[in-house]
């Protein structure tokens, strides 16, 4: 026992000198190393490798945890955390600029001369600015439009409009294009959705989750039952879509996206609701003929606009260089390379309404830049309610969403649970904060209760 | 008493190293949460921080969530004592001395060894209730039968096997069926049964002594006999280990699965209340109340603890 | 003659029903590796058996992330973790088994209480504590906090109990003092139930993937678990890679299970009891 004890303390010790040894040198060459937190999108090597060029003194640490907001508030509170971090939603954005590691940057950018609500879409804005200031830099901008084959539309003898279109007119046009295997199975969807995407069909159906003032949960509107109820009837009534097991069952595989990305490229379906960074993986792909138009609209002329900000942490060792990284997202090298990668696009409109913009020579086949600035122009993005955690209010509609998905409730019952209990989470959190019942009562003429 | 006075010594340095990271690494932080449950501890921090006695404990009694998710975790403890005898049974059968049996074991420990990531994925895909193994088993099997049934839905449905209705605790027939709770029980089962239980009882098995089988078996016992009179008794120890360790286990467990798995759905149905706890602290930043949570768990667990102890020694006095 | 013949009807039974239970552990696993071997566009639907073995998804899994470095992190670690737990764990079983000192029983129940709290919340607690004592994004942070696990005390406890104390009470008289009751008797006696934990050990601290997810920022530190959810991501899934990945990473556990298991077959029985 004891030898066997010595043998192995002495190999653990040998073991440990070993991989000491094999540790990758620290950048020691005088570089100062700026650590971004961001998803793994092949594109963002492109983006740190160009600051890195044009700034030789940087090095970019690209930390990929794919919108781990806890890891990074938690790092960042125990004073460690990555220098900049991007923020994937507008919920992101408050619960990074609650927990107070978001560096406030309004005046920053102001004294730079960029003006965001001047500068860029506001569809972007959401996941840079909070409560009217300034915390991020928008690093693009995606909205929501409609891909299709048009090979396949010819054949089916139908016609797209150009412009806005309503979903009378694409059920039609989706059953044409949905067909059916030997077996009975769909083996072409007409229209491919994915049910998280609510907020696509809450967009242009017009309905809010919340009331301007952010006091009263709204999804038991009826914009917000007629945007449920037509993801359902897609599904359920008029058979163009898939339902959540034959979703499953061509669930997603693939690599960055992938998803209902290969599953279009596969023409598993004719079209599907998607934005513009999906050409990252659809321009790899050969033979097809891909065409974009506006989303149908239920009443109002909308899209469901997304994208990243990046923000600052506050404790960052290297303030002064993470804000100018943070500033270079402003710059026409990193929007036209945005562009050029189809990382969404650009969220400053001098990009992109540029010719550059409209048409790349580079990819000549690609003649839908057009479409996507329209789409983008009138991008509305997440809202958010001063009164409410954000998080709580997305699981409470995820959970009647999935009632719905599973049909057993249909989306009026589910809609109005969904208000009822995040009216409840917003009186519960109202009652127990008494800076947030005086702001609560300065914006509603009902007190609470 | 001066042989105890030694004694207390040599059990002081024997228990150093391990006290010492016991105090670091565990009762510290488990301090620390106990006292964070009477605050409003928030990492986003809107108010300022203050001690709110029993108010998060009085919340968690009213919180619809707590209720409904405490009753999946229990549900989806169900699997445990087919796992524990399963292993049993197996170590049993293992324990013979057969040409080959080295490979067996080490067939059916397999599980085990494989990362848990991985193993979730893959059963994820196999769970697929169009294209997946299980299902085209089923309708294979169906129809030989010539039994005309729907396949399970597994990860999609909220059905379960007792009818537990999905918003509030009760039962309804509607729910009544396989769903997302029954497929995570079977795959626990598959990865417990040749797990670290079977090994467990393998090596307690090998602690019988022989010369009490062979006096059973002289007098004439036979083998069901021999195990439950001679065999059983001396497992003891282990069972109440395994039970111990199961049922702490499965209080808390839930988080991984649900995690990579179904994130806690359909409609939250498989969301246990380690994976509450987690989405509480990690989610939603509500330390405080998230610390509330878990002590309830623990307290739960301590009580299933101690009412085991008292079984367990008596069937240990028993022997 | 006949007692043997109902022997062998026995012995045929008891390997049909291990024959199924192998089968039915061993078809996921084949599912694995057969998509491990898949072009990606064939991982979903299609047949179970690849129509053509592609090789060269292992090559990628180390060409797409340095799955080598991954590799050697997750044994080093592990072996430490195991190492230090086996070490203190039997050092306190010894404590709580074979010595009889005041406060024993209250002090071991609370060890055992503390098992049951979980691990989400003495995560953040501990975190910081990392951050207080340097140990973010190193070694140390990843080894240390996991090696007093009540648990190996527990089980070991378990298993000294059954230990006769007869032995080292001979041991004693002999004048032996207690720290060589501990290492000439004790400790080969729970050989099996080292053995066990040191595996439970390995193989938990080699797939733990919270801790380490947290824990790190450098890519050269990161561990299997954590690494190959690179292949599986929000953004993209690639199950073929994936499943190559995990083939490969059961590699080091199935060969510590080998080496492992003779010890435990051989166990008390041949052990110090008989001899």
């Amino acid at each position: 026992m004891r030898t066997f004890l010595f043998i192995v303390s002495a190999a653990l010790i040998v073991a440990s000198i070993i991989v000491w040894k094999l540790q990758p040198p620290p950048t020691s060459d005088g570089r100062v190393v700026l650590t971004w937190v961001t998803d793994d999108n092949p594109a963002r090597k492109g983006q740190a490798a160009l600051y890195e060029r044009l700034h030789p003194n940087i090095k970019i640490n690209i930390d990929p945890v794919n919108g781990g907001v806890e890891k990074v508030i938690v790092q960042c509170l125990a004073g460690v955390g990555p220098d900049v971090f991007d923020a994937f939603d507008a919920f992101q954005l408050a619960a990074y600029v609650k927990s107070g590691v978001a560096l406030d940057v309004t005046e920053q950018l102001h004294k730079a001369g960029v003006d965001l609500k001047r500068d860029a879409f506001p569809g972007a804005l959401g996941t840079s600015v909070y409560a009217g200031r300034t915390y991020g830099v928008p690093t693009n901008l995606a909205a929501d439009g409609l891909w299709y084959h048009q090979d396949l539309i010819r054949e089916a003898g139908v016609t797209i409009p150009k412009g806005s279109w309503t979903w009378e007119q694409l059920i039609p046009i989706a059953q044409r294009l949905t067909k059916r295997g030997a077996d009975g199975r769909i083996t072409q969807y007409g229209l491919m959705f994915e049910w998280w995407n609510w907020r696509h069909f809450f967009t242009v159906f017009g309905a809010r989750v919340f009331n301007q003032a952010g006091t009263k949960c709204t999804t038991d509107s009826r914009e917000a039952i007629a945007a449920i109820q037509m993801m359902v009837d897609l599904v359920y009534k008029y058979h163009v879509s898939p339902t959540p097991v034959e979703e499953s069952s061509i669930a997603t595989q693939g690599g960055f996206g992938s998803g209902y990305i290969s599953l279009l490229a596969a023409k598993r379906g004719a079209m599907a609701i998607g934005g513009r960074w999906w050409l990252g993986q659809l321009r790899g792909m050969k033979g097809l003929e891909l065409g974009v138009a506006e989303s149908p609209i239920g009443s109002i002329h909308a899209s469901h606009a997304y994208g990243r900000g990046m923000l600052v942490n506050k404790q960052s060792d290297h303030l002064a260089e993470a804000l100018k990284f943070q500033r270079f997202l402003s710059s026409d090298a990193y929007l036209n390379l945005v562009n050029d990668q189809a990382d969404g696009a650009g969220a400053f409109l001098k990009s992109d309404e540029t010719p550059r913009f409209l048409f790349n020579p580079n990819y000549p086949t690609e003649r839908s830049n057009d479409v996507w600035l329209r789409i983008m122009k009138m991008g509305v993005g997440d809202e958010v309610s001063p009164f409410v955690d954000t998080n709580t209010v997305s699981r409470l509609i995820q959970t009647q969403i999935d009632l719905v998905q599973t049909g057993q409730k249909s989306p009026t019952e589910a809609m109005r649970a969904a208000a009822k209990n995040i009216n409840e989470a917003i009186a519960k959190a109202v009652s127990e904060d008494p800076s947030l019942t005086e702001k609560y009562n300065l914006v509603n003429l009902e007190p609470v209760r | 008493m001066k042989a105890n006075r030694s004694q207390f010594k040599a059990a002081i340095a024997f228990l150093a190293p391990n006290f010492l990271g016991f105090l670091l690494f565990t009762a510290g932080p488990v301090l620390f949460s106990l006292g964070a449950s009477f605050t409003n501890t928030n990492l986003q921090q809107t108010l300022p921080l203050r001690f709110n006695g029993i108010a998060n404990y009085s919340e968690l009694v009213r919180d619809k969530a707590f209720w409904l998710y405490l009753v999946n975790t229990l549900y989806m403890m169900l699997g445990l004592p087919f796992a524990m005898f399963g292993s049993l049974w197996l170590a049993v059968l293992l324990n013979r001395k057969l040409r080959g049996i080295s490979i067996f074991r080490t067939l059916l420990y397999l599980p085990s060894f494989a990362s848990g990531v991985a193993i979730m994925i893959l059963w994820k895909a196999l769970y697929n209730p169009d294209f997946g193994p299980i299902n085209e088993t089923l309708r294979h099997v169906f129809s030989v039968l010539n039994v005309h049934a729907d396949t399970p839905q597994w990860l999609q449905s909220t059905h379960n096997m007792v009818g537990l209705d999905v918003e509030k605790v009760g039962l309804t027939p509607k729910q009544f069926g396989l769903g997302a709770r029954d497929a995570l029980i079977l795959m626990g089962v598959w990865i417990a049964i040749g797990g670290n239980n079977m090994l467990l009882y393998l090596a307690a098995l090998t602690n019988v002594p022989e010369e009490l089988l062979e006096a059973a078996q002289l007098d004439g016992a036979s083998s069901w006999r021999c195990f439950v009179s001679v065999t059983w008794p001396q497992l003891a120890p282990t069972t109440f280990f395994i039970l111990v360790m199961s049922i702490i286990g499965g209080l808390q467990g839930g988080f991984e699965t649900a995690r990579v798995m179904t994130t806690g759905g359909p409609a939250g149905t498989t969301t246990t209340l380690a994976y509450f706890i987690y989405s509480l602290a990690f989610e939603q930043f509500r330390i405080g109340y998230a610390s509330a949570v878990a002590w309830v768990l623990f307290a739960f667990v301590f009580v299933a603890t101690l009412v085991n102890w008292r079984f367990g020694n008596r069937a240990a006095n028993e022997m | 003659m006949n007692r043997r013949l109902g022997l062998g009807v026995k012995n045929g039974a008891v390997v049909f029903v291990l024959v199924v239970f192998a089968v039915s552990t061993l078809a996921p696993l084949l599912w694995m590796i057969f998509t491990s071997f898949k072009p990606l566009q064939d991982v979903e639907g299609g047949a179970i058996v690849p129509k053509s073995w592609h090789k060269e998804n292992y090559s990628a899994v180390f060409q797409q992330v340095p799955f080598a470095r991954y590799y050697m992190n997750s044994v080093f670690i592990a072996a430490w973790v195991t190492f230090l737990t086996c070490l203190t764990s039997a050092m306190g079983a010894f404590a709580f088994s074979r010595l009889e000192w005041k406060g024993r029983d209250a002090l071991f129940r609370l060890y055992l209480a503390t098992m049951m709290i979980p691990g989400v919340v003495t995560m953040i607690p501990n975190y910081t504590l990392m951050v207080k004592l340097h140990l973010l994004d190193s070694y140390t942070g990843l080894i240390v906090p996991s090696a007093f696990g009540a648990f190996g005390t527990f089980l070991l406890r378990q298993f000294m109990l059954t230990i006769p104390k007869a032995l080292d009470e001979a041991a004693t008289i002999d004048g032996a003092g207690y720290w060589n009751v501990f290492l000439d008797v004790v400790l080969p006696l729970a050989r099996p139930g080292l053995i066990a934990l040191a595996i439970f050990t390995f193989l938990g601290n080699y797939g733990s993937f919270y801790w380490p997810l947290i824990l790190i920022k450098s890519e050269s530190l990161r561990t299997l678990p954590v690494g190959m959810m690179y292949f599986d991501t929000t953004y993209g899934r690639q199950t073929n890679l994936l499943m190559a990945a995990s083939v490969m990473s059961l590699l080091p556990p199935i060969l510590l299970f080998l080496i492992g298991q003779k010890h435990l077959i051989k166990g008390i029985a041949f052990g110090a009891v008989k001899g």
